[in-house]
């Protein structure tokens, strides 16, 4: 279906808008997207302006509340992330194969990729057998989360998610020691 | 360098083993994602999610930018209502222009129907002064035509130390005020 751009005065406001706070999304799906997920800030905010401008044309209307806007966010973000899925998996380049910059600039080469894959999964089978309790601590703590935010996740004060995590890291740092992961080179 | 491995690198290394999250990508529910980022989301539901986004790196991500994204999305949907106003509406005021506004009105009613009533009764009071008393006022001491004001003092008799009488009586050549003083006996 081909989509007609809306009518040029609500293209004209959101467009207005959109120059005004399109720096900030883009500097968000930096903060939060780029680093580990490798997501076009550029792309991102495209996308986003694009499904407001259906939104806009659909509803005859250039106000949209709040919760829909955000809404047109995450779908944009989750979408982009199960598209670049399949690019992430990827094995590593063939030999003679050109890699691609992030290959060139990823300090873990190839032949650490290969024992990476051995320590990820004893790291899997070692967080695994933690305690339940404090299973999903540790795996919030390694996702980047503070103690605050897996407290609030998990239903608990900061506090005991802070306990819960330390005690799980310290217990795992033991259960790879005793499997031979204790030291590791270290960028 | 060899070292104890670090945080960072034991994330880094967790995150890799998730990397295979695609399937939890695609059972995911955008709107139960906002949910959760707004506290609204319980139950089996919400247990479900967290323990997908703590094997998830890229759930993870996203649930990072619904939380993120919110004062943003308040933020363009602000703009996007202040600009779409239909020509001819009634501007509406600013909320702490209209909070101003609201307490200033029954300022200035109080303030008028203050000032009303204070001008009210000097006019009747003018209006409705006893003519007897300003005759009184005038003729006290049968005050003569040329005679201004004068005082005397006089001493009580009896038990009475002093009396206190105010008369009037003419001032004699350039004098204007006449006073006399007597001792009490």
């Amino acid at each position: 279906m081909r989509l007609s751009p809306p009518s040029s005065k609500a293209e004209d406001r959101l467009n207005d808008v959109l120059a005004r706070h399109g720096a900030r999304l883009r500097a968000l799906v930096i903060q939060h997207c780029s680093a580990n997920q490798g997501l076009d800030p550029d792309d991102i905010e495209q996308e986003v302006r694009i499904r407001l401008w259906k939104a806009v044309e659909r509803e005859k209307n250039s106000a949209l509340p709040a919760s829909y806007v955000q809404r047109v966010v995450v779908t944009t973000v989750i979408d982009a992330l199960r598209r670049d899925k399949p690019e992430q998996t990827t094995g590593l380049p063939e030999p003679g194969q050109e890699a691609g910059v992030e290959a060139l600039l990823d300090p873990v080469g190839p032949v650490r990729s290969a024992t990476d894959g051995q320590r990820m999964d004893l790291i899997r089978a070692a967080i695994g057998a933690l305690p339940p309790r404090r299973r999903q601590p540790v795996q919030l703590a390694l996702q980047g989360f503070t103690p605050e935010e897996i407290g609030e996740l998990l239903d608990m004060t900061a506090t005991m998610a802070k306990n819960l995590m330390y005690r799980g890291l310290y217990e795992l740092r033991e259960r790879l020691k005793a499997a031979g992961l204790d030291d590791i080179d270290d960028e | 360098m060899t070292s104890t491995m670090s945080d960072t690198k034991l994330s880094h290394l967790y995150r890799g083993a998730c990397a295979q999250d695609a399937w939890l990508l695609a059972d995911v529910d955008p709107r139960d994602l906002l949910d959760l980022a707004q506290g609204r989301l319980a139950g089996e539901r919400r247990q479900r999610l967290v323990a997908a986004i703590a094997e998830s790196p890229s759930l993870a991500a996203a649930y990072r930018m619904a939380r993120a994204s919110g004062e943003w999305a308040q933020a363009v949907a602000a703009d996007l209502a202040g600009q779409c106003r239909p020509a001819g509406a009634v501007p509406v005021l600013p909320r702490r222009a209209a909070r101003v506004a609201a307490f200033r009105r029954p300022l200035a009613l109080a303030a008028t129907v203050a000032a009303m009533a204070v001008g009210a009764v000097f006019v009747t009071q003018n209006l409705r002064a006893p003519e007897s008393r300003i005759d009184a006022m005038v003729d006290l001491g049968g005050v003569k035509e040329d005679s201004i004001a004068s005082a005397s003092f006089d001493s009580g008799e009896g038990d009475h130390i002093f009396s206190f009488g105010t008369t009037s009586r003419q001032a004699h050549g350039d004098g204007i005020f006449g006073q006399g003083f007597g001792g009490g006996s």
